[in-house]
């Protein structure tokens, strides 16, 4: 720990050793991410909520960066060779939530894009993982469940009145629709049939119950809280983006039970086909 | 001001000294030093505990001594020119205490020079550790104190004054030290520009300032960081009563050293116990009279912790 003012250091930045294991990063990521979210008030009197959003930014970025061991690698090479790489530099992504995210541009944000438009931005982002922002502040992924998403980042700048009507999970569904803990939707017996036998659990298969059961992104993080990156990983299929299978393994079962659906068959099968592809 | 071992004559004892400050009152500083001290002396050591709560020293009282002869008022007024002689023992075997009962207020306001020499012979004093129980608030004699310790203990509680208080304790601690350093450095003029409200290089803390050193000239930045890295003080939180308290002692360390852009260490906690208070009320220490509570062991681990930092773990 040679210089903690050092923010072009990831490491200074989570606050761990450069030789530290992948589960002290994990933990330090988790640690860190809760000191800079909401009202801690271990922030009181030194940082401002702006600048806690900040931090929080650059806490994101390098947990990127250090929670993937390829990547890790990359930097650590790079950083030999007296180098400060970047995330951007590192993954080869423009981190767009960066430089739109400053406080004064939120409002212009604000407005959710509707369920279709996000679906498909969804998609898009599987590509390119170009989230660094603190959940709730970042435009593409803009939440489709806005209303019932609170953000721990920015708990003052939502506006629920601007936010259009989203289904509610209400304790009698309507004839003709389901019911999960975080949302309703209209069933679809084919779809119910075909993912009820289903044994090969990949990512494509978890996004698309997501999109049938209607749960964004965002709001599937919020709930689990796993970063919208990895969530977007797995089920973009994206081992190589993915940490250590511990680690998998423990977001695909948040992920199925956020979902209503068996985590131990769809975890089983999806570690399986993630270490037959591959994955660390 | 630098811990002043370096100054020390030759054969003279090398007390090391551990100072217990935190800024705001009622936060435990007094019941904290105590059982540091007694732990001190249980593991065998010789421990003097020095009441610098001057004004509102009641330190006997938290270890069940009859009210003392002689105090350090003595010492300051020069009725007394060996301090070694206002030590009293206690009944803890390797224990001995520097009471501040009877103190007027005045004292608090000591004059530097006084306040030098009684710094420079409480390092003398003839004991492996010296514990320094400082009082609340921010005065500049407090502030001596602190940072003239080896082990700079911050006491906080998980309540929002308590570390707003923490903060503001360690603010005045740390622009003392980097005002004393960039003199030491003869770097005042860059200093001061570089803070200067209406230059553009935004800087907001001490960390920004460090960062700035550290880009436009590296080999200033790195000497002015050694010197501040020096300051460490190690919080110790007081009255936990749940898991996220314990929490709340990383994000206050990692709050620190964000915003000073230097390290700083948590010790560990102490649980909020009712064997405290009902200790404190037959005037016994908690240690002495529940020696098998949880705060005892909790108390036994921070000094372990405070004897041999490489235990702590890194970081996480």
């Amino acid at each position: 720990m040679v210089n903690p003012s050092d923010s072009t250091n990831y490491y200074e930045v989570l606050e761990v050793m450069p030789d530290a294991p992948a589960h002290a990063i994990h933990k330090a990521y988790q640690r860190a991410k809760s000191t800079y979210s909401s009202d801690n008030p271990a922030l009181y009197s030194m940082f401002s909520q702006e600048e806690a959003d900040e931090l929080l930014k650059l806490i994101e970025e390098a947990y990127l960066v250090l929670g993937n061991p390829t990547a890790r690698k990359t930097y650590d090479e790079a950083r030999s060779r007296g180098e400060s790489p970047t995330a951007r530099d590192i993954i080869g992504v423009a981190p767009q939530a960066t430089s739109s995210n400053s406080p004064s541009s939120h409002s212009s944000l604000r407005a959710p894009p509707s369920p279709v438009s996000s679906a498909s931005t969804v998609a898009s982002v599987h590509q390119s993982l170009p989230d660094f922002g603190p959940p709730a502040t970042h435009h593409l992924m803009g939440a489709v469940a806005k209303s019932s998403v609170s953000s721990p980042a920015q708990p003052t700048s939502l506006t629920p009145s601007s936010t259009p009507p989203m289904p509610q999970a209400s304790s009698a569904p309507a004839p003709g629709t389901g019911k999960t803990s975080l949302s309703t939707y209209k069933v679809d017996e084919h779809f119910e049939v075909e993912f009820g036998g289903a044994t090969d659990w990949d990512g494509q298969l978890l996004q698309r119950v997501r999109l049938y059961k209607n749960i964004s992104i965002d709001r599937l993080s919020e709930v689990t809280r796993i970063s919208r990156p990895y969530l977007a990983a797995v089920e973009a299929n994206d081992y190589k983006a993915l940490p250590a299978a511990v680690f998998v393994r423990g977001f695909v079962v948040q992920l199925a039970r956020a979902l209503g659906l068996n985590e131990a068959k769809v975890a089983g099968s999806y570690m399986k086909i993630f270490k037959a592809s591959g994955g660390k | 001001m630098t811990g002043l071992n370096s100054n020390k004559l030759p054969g003279s004892f090398p007390a090391a000294v551990w100072a217990v400050g935190g800024g705001k009152g009622g936060i435990g500083k007094s019941f904290i030093s105590s059982s540091l001290a007694i732990c001190l002396a249980r593991m065998g050591k010789s421990v003097t505990l020095v009441d610098l709560d001057l004004g509102s020293a009641n330190l006997h009282t938290c270890l069940g001594v009859k009210i003392p002869q002689a105090t350090l008022s003595d010492f300051i007024t020069g009725k007394i020119t060996n301090l070694e002689e206002v030590a009293a023992p206690t009944e803890i075997p390797g224990l001995s205490l520097i009471s501040g009962f009877n103190d007027s207020l005045d004292i608090a306001d000591t004059s530097f020079e006084a306040r030098q020499n009684l710094i420079k012979c409480v390092h003398d004093l003839p004991s492996q550790f010296v514990v320094l129980d400082l009082g609340a608030g921010t005065s500049e004699s407090t502030l001596d104190f602190f940072l003239a310790a080896d082990q700079k203990i911050v006491a906080v509680t998980p309540e929002p004054t308590s570390i707003e208080n923490a903060y503001r304790f360690l603010k005045s601690s740390f622009y003392r030290r980097l005002r004393a350093a960039e003199t030491e450095l003869g770097i005042q003029n860059q200093i001061e520009a570089a803070m200067d409200p209406r230059n553009r290089h935004g800087i907001r803390s001490p960390a920004d300032l460090m960062n700035y050193l550290m880009q436009n000239d590296p080999k200033l930045g790195l000497r002015l960081h050694s010197k501040l890295n020096s300051f460490n003080p190690q919080f110790l939180l007081n009255q936990v009563r749940t898991k996220q308290d314990i929490e709340l002692g990383h994000s206050i360390r990692s709050v620190y050293r964000k915003y000073f852009g230097v390290d700083a260490g948590f010790l560990g906690y102490v649980d909020h116990d009712n064997a405290v208070w009902q200790s404190l009320r037959k005037r016994r220490a908690a240690i002495i009279e529940f020696p098998y509570s949880s705060v005892s062991g909790q108390f036994f681990a921070v000094t372990k912790n405070l004897l041999n930092p490489h235990s702590l773990r890194a970081v996480i």
